[in-house]
């Protein structure tokens, strides 16, 4: 019956395993994946992001140069980042905060700094 | 483990299954695949960790239910019924279209062809 | 007193973590019939095969479940590498299993605090799932994310452990299995949980067999069937005896649960302290060549059963996934009639129950 004493003891003289959420964050890991950016200074508009995504929330226009994502589609895996010839795109490790309303990433490169590059 | 199915005529379907089930081999599942205008359905049995194939080609119509010689065929093969539109003949306990499916669901989904419209409102208890 | 009533269960229940709807047929307090009815989170997963590159695949079977979603991964990938006659690196097949063990330990842990919910044992519950933190705090460290990795691909994994990582978990494994030796008296001798367990739910190994039950739902009742003996990935290399208890019922499902953490802790400790240096993947080229093929692991649930149809394409013919689950249904409704009606919840939740994996 009194299995669960030593537990019980023991938790009392502990300090509290969760924490005051909004106050206290914990740190995230590394390689954690939080949320998807892209360099889109450095971006060549070659598609391949689009092109292995598990759940296609990557559209890659190569004439307008425009780069648009779906964050509430995007899974998260990663498999972008590692695929991408540019190493433009990453994973950061905070996540996004949550939303009440949906919206897209349209991310654009300009002439001006397309020449600048040039 | 590449797959080596060997072909049974429906007719022999019941007598073959029987002969794993007396052997005492386990039943894994059946699976169900669309051929061009035909379904093939391979039943799968285990003993120890060993498994064995057979498969039956069929058009979708009085497929021999294997149901009352492995009982828990029945959550596969209603399935099976659902998703593909197959009849079985003989089911253990037939669901009538609402073990996967909703009232309101598409007919058949994974099927090339149709086979069965099912009828509006058929709950089965 | 032959008056029967019908009584809806779910799919919205207090103890149901997932949607599944049972019709119980009842007498006084006796249920007599058993209707399950599933679906409620079908999503066709399986003819999403015919529309993605297989590599694309595999970050989708890992959504079959949130659970043992490695275990998926790591089937799938096993499959395709069958297929087209991949060998993968010794170090790829120990990731594999460091982390599938990892997966079976939170599912347990899970299934153990969901389980100790359902008799009204919250606060075994609460201490379950302090533990089981410590186990996703590892899986995120070591590949990004808590609870679907995505580690695994075609060919190999894509992250790695380096050596400071894995003495960190085996740190942490020491503490897991400190706390959880506390909770296994708890599970195995107090007197609530064994009221409401011992003796209920029982299947006999005959039925066992003849029901096709996998995993802990066999292993519970005698039958002594563990895929990991086979040899997959790193089990080869490894030193491990299935855990097979007589008794049958909830209880003995317990048991084989709460011995399985503790196997995997020491498959983790072994593996950690066996692997070898080298490569984690290898290129993959080409496409799966025609064929079909069978592959099978051992999961938390029990044997997974991924049969795939490759037509010599990007995309699979046909990919259909048995999960344990599903293998576990008819056990769970030979099982419910003439059972009580309080025992109900308990008597679900002993088949360690993941809908969205039967449903895929």
């Amino acid at each position: 019956m009194l299995d669960m004493l030593k537990s019980v003891f023991s938790n009392l003289s502990r300090k509290p395993v969760t924490r005051m959420y909004p106050f206290e964050e914990r740190k995230p890991f590394d390689i954690n994946r939080g949320h998807l950016e892209n360099n889109i200074d450095e971006c060549i508009f070659c598609g391949m992001c689009q092109r292995v995504c598990p759940s296609n929330c990557i559209k890659v226009d190569r004439k307008t140069s425009v780069w648009e994502y779906d964050p509430f589609e995007c899974v998260l895996c990663g498999v972008c980042v590692e695929k991408c010839p540019k190493k433009c795109l990453k994973l950061d490790v905070h996540y996004r905060s949550c939303t009440d309303k949906k919206y897209n990433i349209h991310l654009e490169k300009h002439d001006d700094s397309e020449k600048a590059g040039a | 483990m590449i797959v080596n199915s060997r072909e049974v005529e429906i007719g022999n379907l019941k007598s073959e299954v029987k002969k794993y089930h007396d052997g005492g081999y386990r039943f894994v599942t059946e699976t169900c695949l669309n051929l061009e205008d035909k379904f093939k359905i391979i039943y799968t049995f285990a003993i120890g960790y060993d498994l064995e194939n057979i498969h039956i080609i069929t058009d979708g119509k009085n497929v021999p239910s294997v149901s009352d010689i492995y009982s828990c065929a029945l959550a596969v093969e209603n399935e099976i019924k659902e998703l593909f539109g197959i009849e079985f003949d003989g089911l253990a306990v037939d669901f009538g279209g609402n073990f996967m499916l909703g009232e309101s669901s598409p007919i058949s989904p994974q099927a090339d062809i149709e086979i069965i419209r099912r009828e509006k409102g058929g709950k089965n208890e | 007193m032959s008056d029967k009533s019908t009584i809806p269960f779910g799919p919205q229940h207090p103890v149901l973590p997932e949607p599944i709807h049972l019709k119980l047929v009842v007498e006084d307090e006796k249920v007599v019939e058993a209707y399950p009815a599933f679906g409620f989170v079908h999503r066709g997963l399986e003819t999403l095969a015919q529309k993605k590159d297989f590599n694309q695949m595999v970050y989708v079977v890992e959504r079959v479940c949130g659970i043992c979603s490695c275990m998926h991964g790591q089937d799938y990938c096993e499959a395709i590498e069958e297929l087209m006659g991949i060998e993968v690196p010794v170090r790829a097949e120990y990731l594999r299993t460091i982390w599938a063990e990892l997966h079976r330990i939170h599912s347990h842990l899970l299934w153990l605090g969901l389980f100790a919910d359902a008799f009204g044992f919250e606060n075994l519950f609460m201490q379950t799932w302090k533990i089981r933190e410590k186990i996703m705090d590892i899986l995120e460290a070591t590949s990004g994310n808590r609870v679907i990795i995505s580690v695994n691909i075609v060919g190999g994994v894509r992250k790695d452990i380096n050596s400071e990582q894995a003495k960190w978990i085996l740190k942490e494994l020491d503490e897991v299995e400190r706390q959880l030796k506390d909770i296994n008296d708890v599970v195995m001798n107090n007197y609530t949980v064994k009221q409401r367990t011992v003796g209920i739910g029982v299947l006999t190994k005959e039925e066992a067999y003849e029901l096709g039950a996998t995993g802990p739902m066999a292993k519970g009742s005698g039958v002594d069937l563990d895929l990991r003996t086979t040899g997959y990935a790193a089990y080869k290399y490894l030193d491990f005896e299935p855990i097979v208890e007589k008794a049958g019922d909830s209880y003995a499902r317990n048991l084989v649960r709460m011995r399985e953490i503790f196997q995997s802790i020491d498959l983790i400790r072994q593996a950690l302290g066996k692997i070898p240096d080298g490569e984690i993947n290898v290129p993959v080229k080409g496409n799966p060549p025609a064929g079909e093929v069978i592959s099978r692991l051992e999961q938390s649930r029990g044997e997974v059963v991924y049969y795939i149809k490759s037509n010599g394409t990007k995309f699979l013919d046909r990919l259909r996934i048995r999960t344990p689950t599903f293998a576990n249904i008819p056990a769970l409704l030979k099982i419910l009639p003439g059972s009580q009606l309080q025992d109900v919840p308990v008597l679900i939740l002993t088949i360690d129950p993941c809908i969205s994996c039967t449903e895929r």
